[in-house]
């Protein structure tokens, strides 16, 4: 037999229902005339089940309902429980605080037309990311004052606990007074996480390229961060920060008296010397690059990267040095004199410049009048640039 | 030879329909299907719930 509605074969006589639609046989409509037959089909376990979906769809509705409005309400602190859980878990198996901010994002096909665009762009970055912070009030305070006063477009101390956030707040602003050619040189200032947990404790970084590395400069303006990065398995793990700076890197590495905080001021010191750098090459940054700058930001890297500006600087504070003092002292003893890490060699072996100027800026920081003589030349040399 | 789940009758292989009763007739597989999803959509429910709670308690 055929079904009368969808033409399937093999219908059999005793069939009530269709195989292939379900339409009733003849016999079918005869079976659904008596009301206990019906009742089986509408109530049966089968149909019980089959409504499943309409619940399922049902409880689907109402759980996307039910979640936009509670995001309405409540918003990103919806999901802190998520984040707190998430920096639970990475604190776990790192063995120390992590910070939750991601320091290293990099942007493709971005159109950026000028500086205070990418300025924008570098804040926006890490304001998007703020929510993953548990910062106090009083910590979000001191961010913003450092971001207002010094011109520094971003300034976060993500999970820094007040106290810490203070002392590094102090050594900053007291920098900046020392040394008012600071403003501006840097784009952000960082709680970061480093690829070794010790790599650094703080680090200056001149150029971080960030947007449209490796775009056409015909198409995209780039944007390169000039930044100071804090490393969190110091900064933010207290069981670090309450030892002695010189039982983790050592005696004598740093100036004396230096503290993990004033260690700041030892890569502002690089900032200071890059800004240096900079305005002798007649250029104010090399946060925005276009066309016709690209290419003198190149020789600017590859400048920074020689280290032969602030060897030039170096020796030229030796030469005062020697003249005023009535010595001759070689650059090796004259750096030595500073502290072992202002006598770092490279593979050349010569004297890393860069540091043993960082070094001395730590030295002026830290004991102003009473830095050692070696390290005032080299202050003295700067300052005497920026006139 | 399987049978369906609603009045026990014999099913044949190709059959979408159950020839006594009429139910549509789906696989194992799509019973076990619902059951899963809805208690991941009610577990979801609980979830988001239990989430609002203790972003205010926490935060």
């Amino acid at each position: 037999m055929k079904c009368m509605r969808c033409s399937a074969e093999n219908i059999e006589k005793d069939d009530n229902f269709c195989w292939k639609c379900g339409h009733w046989t003849a016999k079918g409509f005869n079976f659904l005339k008596e009301r206990k037959n019906v009742d089986i089909v509408l109530n049966g376990s089968a149909a019980k089940q089959n409504n499943r979906f309409g619940v399922l769809l049902g409880l689907l509705g109402f759980g996307i309902i039910l979640f936009v409005t509670i995001y309405i309400i409540r918003g990103d602190d919806l999901f802190k429980p998520v984040i707190y859980l998430n920096k639970e878990i990475s604190n776990y198996v790192h063995g120390y605080r992590t910070s939750t901010m991601k320091t290293d994002n990099k942007y493709k096909e971005v159109t950026i037309n000028n500086y205070e665009s990418a300025i924008e762009f570098i804040e926006k970055d890490f304001s998007m990311q703020n929510w993953l912070c548990g910062n106090s009030d009083e910590v979000s305070r001191l961010e913003y004052n450092l971001k207002t006063t010094y011109e520094i477009p971003s300034v976060s101390f993500c999970d820094l606990n007040y106290d810490e956030a203070l002392k590094i707040n102090n050594v900053i602003e007291e920098m900046y007074t020392l040394f008012p050619n600071l403003k501006g040189s840097l784009t952000n200032i960082t709680i970061a996480n480093a690829d070794e947990n010790n790599d650094y404790i703080a680090y200056f970084q001149p150029l971080y390229q960030f947007v449209n590395i490796d775009a056409d400069i015909n198409l995209y303006n780039k944007v390169n961060k000039t930044q100071i990065l804090l490393n969190s398995y110091y900064f933010l793990n207290e069981t670090m920060t309450s030892k002695n700076l010189s039982t983790v890197v050592g005696d004598n590495w740093y100036v004396d008296d230096a503290t993990w905080e004033s260690t700041i001021a030892h890569e502002l010191g690089h900032a200071l010397s890059f800004k240096l750098l900079l305005q002798e090459n007649g250029i104010d940054n090399i946060t925005f690059v276009t066309p016709d700058n690209e290419l003198q930001i190149e020789s600017i890297l590859n400048l920074v990267n020689s280290g032969d500006f602030s060897y030039d600087l170096l020796t030229e504070s030796l030469n005062n040095y020697n003249q005023k003092y009535g010595t001759s002292q070689s650059i090796d003893e004259f750096a030595k004199s500073i502290s072992e890490y202002a006598s770092v060699k490279d593979e050349n072996d010569r004297i890393i410049a860069d540091e043993t100027i960082a070094e001395a800026v730590h030295d002026y920081y830290l004991h102003r009048e009473n830095m050692k003589n070696t390290s005032a030349e080299i202050i003295e040399t700067i300052s005497a640039k920026f006139q | 030879m399987k049978k369906c789940i609603n009045c026990k009758n014999n099913i044949k292989e190709k059959d979408i329909y159950c020839r006594n009763c009429g139910c549509r007739l789906y696989s194992s597989f799509h019973y076990i299907f619902m059951d899963i999803a809805i208690t991941i959509v009610v577990i979801g429910l609980i979830g988001v719930i239990a989430l609002l709670v203790a972003s205010y308690l926490l935060f």
